[in-house]
């Protein structure tokens, strides 16, 4: 295990010495969406929980760990991710999970994976072993810096490993469906977010009329309370469990129909991160919308031009979701905004990477 | 490169603020700047030769570009509630108060959310909400007082972020004026943005960063219900097993606290809460949601904690009796200053397990200074707070009490813990720093604020020690064990 990591510690060196770039990977099954040139640097055999303690909330595992492999073992003390990682198909790492940053179904809820950073064990740019955070929910010293790795897609370093909070899955799961308007869907899920039910995740699915999903998770008692308050305002039906596993599975798995872009017929799958209130945006077809109205996804033929204006406009930002996607740069208008936050960006980029060893997408 | 910085007066400097914000809002006098001298850890004082008071971002982005021209330090101040004197003037300085920036900028009850100048404080966020049935959760002990500016850069937990968070996981969106005069936001409502996330970066920098002028929170549904438990402990350790075996059972509770005997008897002779003073530690665990949510858990609680050698135990039957069940614990601070002269409030985390060992550890530390230490705690996340009892006015009591300190710090770092968990760096905890970070990693912190702060004109020498600092407190380490070894008795 240690010589696994001299020989990326000697890479690093080597690039930054040589003016070399390098792209850090696990299993590769993110690749499509940051598909780097730049030689690979392997993780996926630096694998292994480091430190497991179920009553401290907190688990340490090696980047190269197959995310399933942790969700077992959680799983078999009767806790979880609660963030539900987004993954694509059966592969796929704890270092890319954190890399790429993006969350499941239940991330209104949940809050962002990068919350559920509690430390990082990184090489920087120079190949320095360095540590941020610790294994403590509240840590108030120095920067908050591991946080940082949270969406980073590796441009800040190479993870060695990570200690994430985990917490006790609830007990019970319920899903509600209901045949709704668009547009009465996301206003009543506006609402609902100041009720106090334990909705955890939620998904339309169709065009200005279509389906909405709600799932509950909490105790017996909390789940039955809220499904009673709920069936007063919508005409819902509960979803069978086993339908149900199967409908967030395709999306925390990203294999619901609706998610595939269509590279045949060159129709690309957009994905809008919007302050979940925004109201119906308008587009023809079919859309799946997540997290209470703030994900929504959407293929289709659109300019991209337009389709920022439009997310803009609403607060949000849009971005294919394809080899585009991590390197995409909205910031590229040059407001005085933008400048500064490029202008730190990269700040903080040269920090931990000054030779830029470890590329963009 | 940097051209020589331009050279004002005092005089010149208070004239030039005054155009900026007005005579009354700029404070010279002694009298007046005295209040301004230190934040809530009083040990650590500088009376501040100007002190202003902005309105808005504009005035703040005046006053901003004199001190870069001239390299004059900023130390932003929130209400003065912090604990580690990361408020504390600087000599050459200027402190630059935010509490006129007071006004909920809008609270948009569907949406959950509240846009807030930096001077709100912070129970008033969840005043205005409660007639929505919503509130912001983060509720340090000082949130009477405290503002959400403070809370931003001091990264604020409270009782219940155990469940709900700390600051960091309720804060969307953060808008300020850096050291370069310019508005930077960070955040936003949309769950997320292309590029880095420096949001987390922001939240707990100490106002070492930027000077925070909009703050936009979530806001969380209120629980229609809430029941307290206070069980009594024949020890530390058992006390300590029942926190873990609560967290082991697949239960988050709203809150999570635990006083040993000192605190109690302290607390019993200021506030009568109705403690058990015989017990050597109590718990207090809440657990809050609807009706029958929060009895079926308060029953799971009872079982867990009357298994685990709980020799007594009371729930709260009324909200009265909750809230003085709580009284108690909210006043633990004030109740330590009617038992000693002064006191001395640390703020290290340990996982939980290490708790009972932590604090058989401070008995024994308290033996060695000579001084008395009563404890209040976090149980929930491992976050302690140890309250050194001292009479500052007795010569080499506040040195003592300050070494003390020290030591229960490096005991959390041997633990696997930290040394702050909550109140932030500041001044008082660099030395701790230089232990619990490698010179790397430090180099790094100093690297981050030179992005931000390439003139280091934002609250520097706070927060993250010099190279230099932690040599010189490494030489102290090593003659501070020898000294130890040998002259063990003055003690």
């Amino acid at each position: 295990m240690d010589g696994l990591v001299r020989d990326v510690t000697d890479r690093i060196r080597e690039a930054g010495v040589c003016g070399g770039t390098l792209r850090v990977q696990g299993h590769g099954t993110r690749r499509f969406l940051c598909p780097s040139k730049a030689p690979m640097l392997s993780i996926q055999d630096y694998r292994g929980v480091v430190a497991y303690e179920p009553e401290e909330l907190f688990i340490t595992v090696r980047a190269g760990t197959p995310l399933l492999e942790l969700e077992d073992i959680l799983d078999s003390k009767g806790q979880y991710l609660a963030f539900e990682p987004l993954r694509f198909g059966l592969g796929g790492t704890v270092g890319g999970m954190i890399a790429a940053g993006l969350a499941g179904p239940r991330r209104m809820r949940s809050g962002p994976i990068r919350d559920y950073i509690l430390g990082i064990r990184i090489l920087d740019g120079l190949g320095r072993e360095l540590r941020f955070g610790g294994t403590v929910i509240k840590n108030v010293a120095g920067y908050d810096v591991s946080r940082l790795f949270g969406g980073s897609w590796g441009r800040l370093g190479l993870i060695l490993d990570v200690t994430l909070k985990v917490l006790p899955k609830p007990r019970t799961s319920l899903t509600l469906t209901v045949d709704i308007e668009q547009e009465r869907a996301l206003h009543w899920l506006k609402r609902a977010r100041s009720q106090p039910w334990p909705l955890d995740a939620s998904l339309f699915q169709g065009d200005t009329v279509g389906t909405l999903a709600l799932r509950l998770e909490a105790g017996p008692e909390a789940v039955k309370e809220a499904t009673s308050a709920i069936s007063k305002e919508l005409p819902v039906s509960i979803l069978a469990p086993d339908e149900a596993e199967v409908l967030w599975r395709s999306l925390s798995t990203h294999r619901h129909s609706g998610l595939q872009s269509d590279e045949e017929q060159a129709v690309p799958l957009w994905r809008f991160s919007l302050p979940p209130s925004t109201k119906p945006l308008a587009m023809t077809g079919e859309s799946l919308i997540e997290w209470h109205g703030g994900l929504r996804w959407w293929r289709g033929l659109g300019d991209l031009e337009a389709l920022e204006a439009l997310a803009h406009d609403r607060g949000g930002w849009v971005m294919p979701f394809d080899a585009h996607f991590a390197s995409h740069d909205p910031l590229k208008q040059e407001t005085d905004q933008n400048k500064v936050y490029r202008r730190l960006e990269d700040g903080v980029l040269k920090v931990l990477d000054p030779m830029a060893v470890f590329s963009s997408c | 490169m940097n051209h020589p910085p331009d050279t004002m007066n005092a005089e010149d400097l208070i004239k030039a603020l005054i155009e900026i914000v007005g005579p009354e809002w700029v404070l010279h006098e002694p009298e007046e700047t005295r209040a301004y001298a230190s934040d809530a850890l009083t040990a650590y004082r500088e009376i501040p030769k100007v002190v202003v008071l902005p309105n808005g971002e504009e005035e703040i982005v005046a006053i901003v570009n004199i001190c870069q021209q001239r390299q004059i330090p900023i130390v932003p101040r929130g209400a003065g509630t912090g604990l580690s004197g990361g408020a504390r003037p600087i000599r050459e300085g200027i402190v630059l108060s935010l509490a006129r920036m007071n006004r909920i900028l809008a609270l948009d009850p569907e949406a959950a959310i509240a846009i807030l100048e930096p001077g709100v404080r912070n129970l008033a966020i969840s005043e205005a909400a409660s007639p929505h049935g919503l509130f912001y959760a983060p509720d340090p002990s000082s949130q009477i007082a405290c503002t959400i500016g403070g809370n931003v850069n001091e990264n604020a937990g409270g009782v219940h972020c155990l469940k709900y968070g700390l600051t960091l996981h309720n804060v969307l969106q953060v808008r300020g004026i850096l050291s370069s005069g310019e508005v930077f936001e960070c955040g936003g409502q949309a769950p997320d943005s292309p590029g880095l996330d420096l949001l987390p970066l922001l939240i707990g920098s100490e106002g070492m960063l930027m000077i925070v002028t909009e703050v936009t929170v979530r806001l969380l549904p209120r629980p229609t219900h809430a029941k307290v438990v206070m069980a009594s402990f024949d020890s530390i350790e058992t006390c300590a097993h029942a926190v873990a075996a609560i967290i082991s059972s697949c239960l988050i509770p709203a809150g999570l606290e635990m006083m040993d005997q000192a605190a109690t008897r302290a607390v019993e002779d200021f506030i009568q809460a109705g403690y058990d003073c015989e017990a050597a530690a109590i718990l207090l665990v809440e657990s809050d949601g609807s009706m029958t949510e929060v009895d079926e858990e308060i029953a799971q609680i009872k079982e867990i904690l009357l298994l685990n050698g709980s020799r007594s135990l009371v729930v709260s039957e009324t909200e009265e009796e909750r809230q003085r069940i709580w009284s108690g614990r909210k006043n633990a601070f004030p109740a330590a200053g009617r038992v000693a002269p002064e006191y001395y409030c640390m703020d290290g985390t340990v996982p939980r397990r290490q708790m009972a060992p932590l604090l058989a550890h401070i008995a024994q530390l308290e033996k060695h200074y000579g001084l008395r230490c009563m404890n209040v705690f976090h149980a929930g996340d491992g976050n302690m707070h140890p309250l050194i009892l001292f009479d500052g006015k007795i010569i080499g009591e506040w040195a003592r009490a300050e070494a003390f300190g020290n030591a229960i710090l490096e005991k959390c770092i041997e633990l696997g813990g930290t040394v702050t968990g909550e109140h932030g760096v500041g001044v008082e905890k660099l030395d701790s720093l230089c232990v619990q970070f490698t010179d790397a990693e430090r180099e790094v912190f100093h690297r981050l604020k030179e992005v931000f702060d390439p003139l280091r004109i934002l609250n520097p020498d706070k927060g993250i020690p010099s190279l230099r600092r932690c040599v010189e407190h490494g030489r102290k380490r090593v003659a501070a064990s020898d000294f130890q070894s040998t002259h063990l008795e003055h003690f």
